[in-house]
């Protein structure tokens, strides 16, 4: 239910403006000028690639269930929240998530976690156990760690529990959702289960579990830094470089002074893609140049335009507008002075 | 040092077992091995131990993922830092590590399609071999044909100074041993060729109609002791099995190839732990699953092959104390077997759709990205058209194909026959001395001399809440 509830949510939150993918771009994580954009537009950059490895197909049969019941339904290619899909999400707060800053990222921090607690679980009884994270940069991380705080001693034993529980505490989270995490987790003589297992068990399914373990490991990486013995696990996995690879070199060349026609042509790109780059450098970045691309009075007309016309479509307001072209809107609609 | 103080202090072991000291010593003498030990037996050992007695690095040719980690952690098990994996899974990261110390590892394992890669070869080429292994050799035959034919040319991909190279099985036949020694350019091989018998498993093959064949398998779970491994062709029916245990009361699950890497992780270790009794599996599931007491071993279909049969059932009775291995199958199961194993072979339209790339000058590559071929068919044309003239190659797929065939119908007249262990061994060339009781079930088999009763394990509906668990997994206040 509650992958139903976030996903009816956020199409709310595109307020029928959207198809039925763009919760799936969103989810993945897509690198697209759309997608990008549409995370300022709306405001969605807590559920940013929260989960990369969605599949359509998995989505699909979600999506085509939330027609079924009507929570949603198609107008002119968008979607619409119906009466009975507002009533669904009326208490719905979708806490902890920040997927703009993790974007997968996130697992690496687990399996940290997950290593640490295995061998932390296992010191009294032995120091021979299969790790169940076989990955060498986690496995080399994780013995850095160990050994720098000299694990077997009890004293940061017991600390370390008790700031992961502390922590764990604090968290603004429905109980379920750290259940899930903890249950993902190993320790000595006692395996972590599987997504299938807690879907049985949670009677809830996998798609909204994973979701929820998501939101966990978000805010538990976010809120850890009072708590150093989990922060330390926490070292480079927030994303704070926060443009695409490809648009952070447009970003280079562009403030290099070059211009657009250039940097396409210098790097064999389409002039549509570097305009891509650009809506989303004036999405990220407050400080964006956008004076130089439009006017004062082209930019209070475009809002004024996309408030009135309760409308981020481009060819709404370009109808209005006749004379600003399709570029100038997006750049003002993802640029975030007001 | 002697190799006993090795076996002693480094692994931990009182004495060789059979096979294990004259293995080690023709590779210590420097000479190309074979070696045939059955499943379960020790084969890693012949070149875990030399790794301490010979100069440079001991490179292990292994053909899974799975099988290549289980090595590595239980060589890091016995204390062993120097030892590392290359394959293509391996995050950037990781693989830049090893890259970067690839010299200086005692163990290093690679898949054959890592060892045919021009930078792993010219590595190799610098630096300082021990010995060459090539584990579950068999798959040289298996799948070297129509599957992965890179390990067909792992001789090419090798020093021509090169160290000894070992060889490893427990399931070759003499034509399989021929193209063992063919294809790794062995000279004048040392072959040890231990019984395949494994005296402590009892055979059954018992020939049942479609519908029956669940309900037949979950009596049979409930009737007697586990653990055990269902093992079944699709991934829908690994679920299907293990849902249909769990509503009887059976601490069961499934695994399959498409879950995700943790979660497949997790079901190993419980099933190791004992958490789990029942594993419902796809054929992802086995080579390298080192579990001692699992007692018993359940097919619904015909295997592709005689050699993945033993490695299945091989899994079983590792401890020595007796273990049933029952096949299921009914009048169709081998057409239904042939039809999976040759899935994937390409066909005459794929030669020509290649010839026709070809002529385009367009990256026959191409073909699987444009959906026209599965990734395994292409690999395997694309080595064939490279082999051979393009009217042979149609006539080798052919032939690729009445191969499996005749495997299948070989798995089938196995457990057809009037014992099913004397065909098994006979299948290898060997002889049957002596019939250990209830030997199989064309012989007569007495179920319950064997395995002790199915006993419920308290199968808890509840989970706890997350503090209980923490607690459970930390109990440090
Ligand atoms: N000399 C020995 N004494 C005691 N235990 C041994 C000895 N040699 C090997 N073992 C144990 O036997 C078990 C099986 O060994 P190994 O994994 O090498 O089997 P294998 O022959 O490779 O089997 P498979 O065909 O399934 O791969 C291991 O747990 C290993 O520790
Ligand atoms: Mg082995
Ligand atoms: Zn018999």
């Amino acid at each position: 239910m509650f992958a139903t509830k976030l996903i009816v949510s956020i199409f709310a939150r595109y307020n029928n403006q959207r198809g039925p993918s763009a919760v799936y771009h969103l989810f993945k994580g897509k690198k697209s000028g759309q997608t990008i954009q549409d995370v300022g537009l709306f405001q969605l950059y807590p559920f940013f690639s929260i989960t990369p490895k969605l599949t359509k197909a998995q989505y699909d049969t979600y999506i085509e269930k939330l027609f079924a019941e009507q929570f949603i339904l198609l107008t002119d290619e968008n979607v619409v929240v119906t009466e009975k899909g507002h009533q669904l999400i009326e208490d719905f707060r979708p806490e902890g998530f920040d997927g703009w800053h993790y974007r997968g990222r996130e697992h690496a921090f687990f399996k940290r976690l997950a290593l640490v607690v295995q061998t932390l679980s296992n010191a009294p009884q032995t120091m021979r156990f299969l790790p169940i994270e076989q990955d060498g940069a986690t496995q080399r991380f994780v013995k850095q760690y160990l050994r720098h705080y000299d694990f077997q001693q009890p004293a940061f034993q017991q600390q370390f529990t008790t700031q992961l529980r502390t922590l764990l505490e604090r968290l603004q989270l429905d109980e379920r959702s750290k259940q899930i995490l903890v249950y993902r987790l190993s320790g000595y003589e006692q395996s972590g289960y599987t997504w299938h297992q807690l879907e049985q068990l949670l009677k809830e399914d996998v798609l909204s579990l994973q979701l929820r373990y998501i939101s966990c490991l978000h805010s538990l990486i976010n809120e850890a830094q009072h708590y150093p013995l989990i922060a330390d696990l926490t070292q480079h996995i927030r994303i704070d470089q926060l443009l695409t690879q490809s648009t952070q070199k447009t970003a280079t060349l562009f403030y290099k002074g070059y211009s657009l026609e250039q940097i396409a042509q210098f790097r064999q790109l389409k002039i549509s893609t570097i305009e891509d780059h650009l809506a989303e450098m004036a999405m990220n970045d407050a400080q964006f140049p956008l004076t130089q691309f439009v006017s004062i009075d082209d930019t209070a007309a475009i809002r004024t335009q996309a408030q009135t016309l309760q409308t981020t479509k481009l060819r709404a307001i370009k109808e209005q507008l006749p004379h600003v072209s399709y570029f100038q809107i997006r750049l003002v609609l993802a640029a975030k002075g007001e | 040092m002697e190799l006993q103080q090795i076996l002693h202090e480094r692994f931990g072991y009182t004495a060789f077992r059979e096979g294990q000291q004259d293995i080690i010593e023709a590779v210590l003498a420097g000479r190309d091995t074979v070696a045939l030990l059955p499943t379960g037996m020790g084969k890693s050992l012949c070149y875990q131990l030399p790794g301490y007695v010979v100069e440079g690095t001991i490179v292990v040719i292994s053909p899974l993922l799975s099988l290549m980690q289980d090595q590595v952690e239980q060589l890091k098990q016995f204390g062993e830092k120097r030892v590392a994996a290359l394959n293509s899974f391996l995050s950037p990261d990781d693989k830049q590590f090893v890259w970067q110390h690839f010299e200086d590892y005692r163990f290093l394992f690679l898949s054959p399609e890592m060892l045919a890669s021009q930078a792993v070869k010219g590595r190799l080429q610098q630096m300082k071999l021990g010995l060459i292994v090539v584990d579950e050799a068999h798959c040289i035959s298996q799948w070297g044909y129509d599957f992965r034919p890179d390990y067909l040319q792992i001789a090419d991909a090798l020093p021509a100074a090169r160290p000894p190279i070992l060889a490893l099985s427990a399931t070759a036949t003499a034509r399989i041993i021929s193209d063992i020694e063919h294809y790794l350019a062995m000279k004048q091989p040392a072959t040890f060729i231990h019984s395949v018998d494994r005296p402590n498993l009892h055979y059954e093959a018992l020939e049942i109609e479609p519908f029956e064949k669940a309900a037949a398998i979950i009596k049979q779970v409930t009737t007697f002791e586990g653990p055990g491994i269902i093992y079944t062709q699709s991934r829908k029916k690994t679920m299907e099995y293990a849902s249909m245990l769990q509503q009887a009361g059976v601490r069961a699950t499934f695994y399959h190839g498409g879950m995700e890497q943790q979660d497949r992780m997790l079901v190993q270790r419980q099933f190791m732990h004992g958490e789990l009794d029942w594993i419902c599996a796809t054929n992802a599931f086995g080579m390298g699953i080192h579990k001692n007491n699992i007692r018993q071993i359940i097919h619904d279909h015909l295997p592709q092959t005689v050699s993945s049969y033993m490695q299945e059932v091989g899994r079983a009775g590792r401890d020595g104390l007796p273990a049933l291995v029952t096949l299921y199958y009914d009048a169709r199961d081998a057409a239904r077997t042939v039809e999976v194993a040759t899935l994937d072979l390409p066909t005459d339209v794929h030669i020509s759709r290649y010839m026709a790339y070809a002529d385009a000058g367009k990256t026959r590559a191409q073909l699987v990205a444009n959906g026209e071929m599965t990734d395994t068919a292409f690999r395997v044309l694309d080595y064939w058209m490279r082999q051979l003239a393009p009217s042979e190659v149609s006539q080798k797929i052919q032939e690729l194909a009445a191969d499996k065939q005749q495997q299948v119908s070989a798995v089938a007249k196995i457990v057809t026959s009037t014992c099913i262990r004397a065909q098994l061994l006979a299948y290898f060339d060997e002889q049957l001395l002596e019939k250990p009781q209830n030997c199989c079930s064309a012989c007569g088999i007495e179920r319950h001399a064997i395995l002790a009763p199915y006993t419920d394990k308290n199968n808890s509906k509840d989970l706890l809440n997350w503090q209980q668990r923490l607690n459970q997994l930390l109990p440090f206040n």
